[in-house]
């Protein structure tokens, strides 16, 4: 870690590619103790923080939900539109001491984390490609 | 096999734009009807239970709710209002008495939202 940066985080390797990650633990209406969880950026997401399905019920989100009426749609980068599922909870992010609140999306058949655009609006990062590490400045 | 009338006008409307995007073979209607299906099962979760019960209470209450305590954190269990919060800090703690609760900061509305080339959607199973 860098003497400037808050924290740091290495790439994960995905489909034989590093990938910039945020580690951080999502906290639901049960409060339960979790571990620091790394979770791939994704520019082209514009929410906050997207769940895969099983992720998303195991954390009670269920127990946090807005109301049918609000739940946005989604557009895929191939056109399809569908609803989204969405709850409230907090993000916590432990290595920087940061507790961010915010809408945690996911949809039938999703199977993956991501970080998304509304979240990365909150924080000051710095991906250094050749050293492959988020760094949370 | 699934056999189904469609009122005539959505059923031409249908077989014209299968032969455009999926040309003029045999298959197409299929291969469309396929593709209207599964956008159809994932584009909305049926409401259950309490799930349901809550979503009642929260259209019967929307508007005094808006009206009453806007930027607040309401709470809708068992088919009623628990209470509105000043921060999503007091209103997110749940017990386990409940099945499903809505959460919600009054008044905020969603935006439709892109996702990126990293989303992927396994197949969908029974629903």
């Amino acid at each position: 870690m860098e003497k400037h940066d808050k924290a740091s985080w290495p790439y994960v390797k995905r489909k034989q590619r590093g990938t910039p990650v945020l580690g951080m633990e999502v906290v639901g209406p049960l409060r339960q103790a979790q571990p620091e969880t790394l979770i791939p950026i994704d520019t082209g997401y514009e929410g906050f923080l997207l769940l895969g399905e099983d992720r998303y019920t195991e954390l009670g989100l269920n127990l946090a939900e807005l109301p049918r009426r609000y739940w946005p749609e989604a557009e895929t980068v191939t056109g399809e539109v569908f609803r989204l599922r969405r709850a409230l909870a907090m993000v916590q992010i432990p290595k920087a001491g940061i507790e961010l609140e915010g809408y945690i999306d996911t949809f039938r058949g999703n199977t993956e984390d991501l970080v998304g655009l509304t979240l990365l609006d909150t924080l000051k990062l710095l991906l250094e490609g050749p050293k492959q590490l988020t760094c949370l400045l | 096999m699934i056999k189904a009338s469609l009122p005539k006008d959505l059923e031409e409307a249908f077989r014209r734009r299968a032969m455009e995007r999926y040309g003029f073979s045999k298959g197409a209607v299929s291969k469309a009807l396929e593709a209207a299906v599964s956008l159809w099962l994932r584009y909305d979760y049926e409401p259950q239970g309490e799930e349901e019960a809550n979503n009642k209470a929260f259209e019967s209450m929307r508007t005094e709710l808006e009206s009453r305590h806007p930027g607040m954190y309401a709470v809708i269990a068992g088919g009623q209002l628990v209470s509105v919060y000043r921060s999503l800090a007091e209103a997110l703690p749940a017990g386990v008495r409940h099945s499903h609760r809505l959460v919600f900061k009054i008044g905020e509305r969603p935006a439709k939202v892109r996702l990126g080339w990293r989303s992927t959607i396994k197949p969908l199973g029974p629903t």
